[in-house]
């Protein structure tokens, strides 16, 4: 995959459509390389082969849930400091602790606002930055 | 009687005599011995034993006398006659002092007194031998009886026993002669025998039939009898003789008799139940404690002296008279039956009776045993009134048929006792539950089983009964069988269905919650992030985009007002508010237009419409039914495979229509077939992403055609294809009423 340099890339894991199309065009028109995926296994399969910055991961997907991507990143030694954004329809607090429990980064509830994925993903990379640079110089010089 | 020739030795010197003699003596058939001389005579003497000897008393070599004692001691059994030729005082009285000197003759001899004298002595010999050999005969006849032989002394000490005395006492005849009586005698009997022994001996009584105990050598007591009977001897009492017999095993016999007797008597009279001897006419000759006790008499005498008719209630009088009309006729009368008799203090009880004919003292007589029953029959009232007036229902089952049921049995089959009885109880079990009922009732019968099983009864008007049942084996009528005792749960079958039910409505209101929240959320996102966005990035958004925006938009808040009409709709038709606007419709058309639009949703897949004949019209909440129509022909699209075939067709079945949309796909798995049509059910699989819809659309469609009079299924088969089928009723029947009944009954 060709990537554009100094662009962070961000996979979007999502069922919908609508929704998935909106949150890739405003973290386009933010600056970050967008990718996408609308299922659990396809959502994997692009974090395994992409050098990913952060994922935005709806929990209720088709066939598997969502919970499987996040802990399949989580146990998976190159993926598992990537950010996770969690997002889900549910408000409840049990989902949130169950997001929060299974290694998710943060957790947003649909609907949302460009304003809110914007100033989420952006906090979150900010904070990452210092331990991002290494993994990203690390993972760089292997890939070649 | 062969008696020795008597010999006769003749002793002389003077051997004419000896001829004279001889010649004399053997004419008479003696035979005769001459001696010369006393040594001759002695030296002859010594082989030979001699009945008589005639001796000169003037030998030569020895006197008469003096031979006399000198052959004594060779031949005690000599008798001597002794011949002198001058008789001399001296001589004469020399001779009487000799016991044997049986004569003294002077010469010259006269024969015939000397035949005469011999006579006598033969006589005499042949009586004591005679009298010898009977001696002989008695005395082998004593020692060898099988009778025991004791002779006492009037000291009471024994001089003679015999051998069989010998044996039955255990000493032999060395230690019993000189032994007192006493001695031998069983301490508990001396006191007793030994009186009358002294008694015999003063008074000369005999004693018939003396019985006393002896112990013997070994310890054991021997049982003798005897007749004892006093010993005379010139005038006085010399001791006692007694013939004795070995009676131990008579007496042993005897005893055990006796023994039994007691023992018959003793169990009579210590039987707790009561017994009665009467004779064939009824009266009584026994009666026992027990018996009395039972009655409350004190005495036989007392219980004769009450006259029948008031020994018994009215009943068993009239019972009574009527077994002894029998009787009396030679007519067949129980051996065994109940009576209820008046005690004397007037209490009423039950008895048991068995009447047996029996030996009484030798005569034919009836004994009748009495058991009190009393309690046992309480006890009996008792249960049966509980099994009458329980709430539980009872039941005996033997052989697999009803032998017993109680009234609240009856009530909740709702059959009759006689229509119950000696009737097959599984037949009376739902048909499905049956092998069940049998399991569980013999695991419980063998105690496997602690906790009651439930299971279906179906009653006399075809009514399904919810029963808890425990089982136990019991003895009915003496023979195994199986006491069955039910709870009727229909009720609380009815309520825990409610329960279930209601918990079922609870979990699907969160489950809609948390569908509705997804669902409604999801359009809501679409609006929400493409508003902000078109607000945040408005000057960066070519118009093209804004315009795809806003479209978006648009259809979300179309999918969300649709979400909430369904929503709306659905609870009208729970809560029976859904009005529908009937019209006589085309269903042909109807099914055309529905499949043309499904089409147009469904680009991909092939939907074809297969309708045999012109359908006629019915009335139907039109806009309704072309729902109903929509959300199957999109079901069939959502769940079918790529380039699905999806067929609607529609034709007349009697009096309904009968519509079906049958899709080629993944079908149902059979367990969900049922459930499809609950609220909130979606098969999990949801292959095409973006097509699900809210789980509510089968639902709805059960909800209209049900509202409509019809009804509406699924068929499946798993992996290949799915049908869901519905009716329509056809004009002519009150499908107005019937769509407001099930309206209001479905649960």
């Amino acid at each position: 995959m060709i990537k554009k340099r100094g662009k962070k890339a961000v996979l979007v894991i999502e069922d919908d459509a609508e929704s998935r199309n909106f949150m890739a065009r405003v973290l386009e028109l933010e600056g970050y390389q967008v990718l996408q995926a609308d299922n659990s296994e396809q959502g994997i399969a692009v974090a395994r082969e992409n050098h990913l910055a952060l994922v935005l991961l709806d929990l209720q997907l088709p066939g598997h849930d969502g919970g499987v991507v996040l802990v399949e990143v989580r146990n998976t030694p190159s993926l598992s400091t990537i950010p996770v954004i969690v997002i889900t329809a549910s408000a409840a607090a049990l989902q949130r602790e169950r997001a929060l429990g299974m290694g998710a980064t943060e957790y947003l509830v649909k609907p949302l606002s460009a304003a809110s994925l914007r100033e989420a993903v952006a906090r979150i990379l900010s904070r990452q930055r210092g331990s991002w640079n290494e993994v990203k110089e690390g993972t760089y010089s292997g890939s070649g | 009687m062969n008696t020795r020739k008597l010999e006769i030795l003749i002793i002389d010197s003077d051997v004419t005599l000896h001829s004279e003699l001889q010649a004399c003596l053997e004419a008479e058939g003696y035979g005769t011995t001459l001696a010369g001389s006393g040594q001759a005579a002695i030296g002859l003497c010594q082989d030979k034993s001699f009945g008589v000897a005639v001796i000169d008393s003037s030998l030569p070599d020895i006197s008469g006398v003096k031979l006399v004692q000198k052959l004594e001691k060779l031949s005690p059994q000599t008798e001597y006659i002794v011949t002198t030729g001058a008789a001399s005082l001296k001589n004469a009285v020399e001779s009487v002092r000799h016991r044997n000197i049986i004569a003294y003759e002077t010469k010259p001899i006269k024969m015939e007194q000397l035949r005469s004298l011999i006579a006598q002595v033969a006589e005499r010999k042949r009586t004591e031998e005679a009298l010898q050999k009977s001696e002989i005969r008695y005395r082998n006849l004593v020692e060898n009886t099988a009778a025991g032989v004791a002779i006492l002394d009037p000291e009471g000490n024994l001089v003679y026993a015999n051998n069989a005395l010998c044996q039955m006492t255990g000493y032999d005849e060395e230690e019993l002669l000189g032994r007192s009586i006493a001695s031998l005698l069983h301490p508990e009997d001396r006191d007793k025998v030994m009186p009358v022994f002294r008694q015999m001996l003063t008074r000369r009584e005999a004693k018939l039939n003396l019985e006393f105990r002896v112990v013997h050598k070994k310890g054991h007591t021997v049982y003798l009898s005897s007749s004892p009977s006093a010993l005379r001897y010139r005038d006085s009492i010399a001791g006692l003789s007694a013939i004795i017999i070995d009676v131990t095993e008579r007496k042993l016999m005897e005893e055990a008799l006796q023994a039994s007797e007691r023992n018959f008597h003793n169990s009579l009279d210590n039987s707790p139940l009561g017994i009665r001897v009467v004779t064939s006419n009824g009266e009584a000759i026994y009666a026992n404690q027990a018996m009395l006790d039972i009655y409350g008499y004190q005495s036989l005498e007392e219980l004769k002296a009450v006259p029948v008719v008031k020994r018994y209630t009215p009943e068993s009088y009239a019972e009574f008279l009527e077994r002894r009309e029998r009787r009396q006729k030679g007519q067949y009368v129980p051996t065994d039956y109940e009576v209820s008799i008046l005690r004397k203090d007037g209490e009423v009880r039950h008895l048991q009776v068995f009447r047996k004919e029996v030996l009484w003292n030798g005569e034919p007589q009836y004994q009748v045993i009495y058991r009190d029953i009393t309690e046992q029959k309480q006890a009996q009232n008792l249960l049966k009134t509980i099994s009458e007036n329980s709430p539980i229902g009872v039941y005996i089952v033997q052989d697999g048929k009803f032998q017993y049921v109680n009234p609240r049995f009856q009530e909740s089959t709702g059959y009759s006792e006689e229509e119950l009885l000696g009737t097959e109880s599984l037949s009376y079990i739902f048909p499905g539950d049956r092998d069940t009922v049998r399991v569980n009732a013999i695991l419980m019968l063998q105690g496997k089983l602690p906790y009651p099983y439930e299971y279906r009864l179906i009653s006399k008007s075809g009514e399904v009964r919810w029963v808890m049942e425990t089982v136990a084996p019991v003895q009915y009528r003496g023979r195994r069988a199986t006491l069955g005792n039910y709870m009727d749960i229909t009720q609380r079958k009815w309520i825990e269905k409610k329960v279930i039910e209601y918990e079922e409505l609870n979990k699907l209101k969160s489950d809609l919650l948390s569908v509705v929240s997804h669902e409604l959320r999801t359009p809501l996102t679409t609006i929400k992030g493409y508003s902000t966005m078109i607000i945040d990035y408005n000057r960066r958004l070519s118009s093209d985009e804004i315009k795809k925006s806003l479209q978006s938009i648009d259809s979300a808040t179309d999918r969300l007002s649709e979400l909430v009409d369904r929503l709306l709709d659905m609870s009208r038709l729970e809560a029976g508010l859904l009005r529908l606007d009937r019209t006589a419709t085309s269903l042909t058309r109807l099914i055309k237009q529905a499949a043309r639009e499904a089409q147009i949703r469904f680009p991909g897949d092939k939907i074809t419409v297969n309708i045999s004949q012109r359908l006629p019209r019915v009335m139907i909440d039109t806009r309704r039914i072309q729902e109903v129509l929509d959300n199957l022909l999109d079901n069939a699209c959502k769940y079918s495979g790529e380039d699905a075939r999806v067929e609607i067709t529609g034709r007349r079945m009697c009096q309904e229509l009968l519509i079906s949309v049958t899709n080629q796909g993944m079908g149902i798995p059979p367990e969900e077939l049922g459930r499809v049509f609950d609220r909130m059910y979606r098969v999990e699989q949801r292959l095409r992403p973006g097509k699900d819809g809210l789980g509510l659309g089968l639902a709805l469609c059960r909800g209209l055609v049900e509202a409509h009079g019809g009804r509406i299924w699924m068929e499946s088969k798993e992996g290949k294809w799915a049908r869901c089928s519905f009716t329509l009723p056809l004009p002519g029947k009150g499908h107005d009423k019937e769509a407001r009944k099930k309206g209001s009954t479905r649960h």
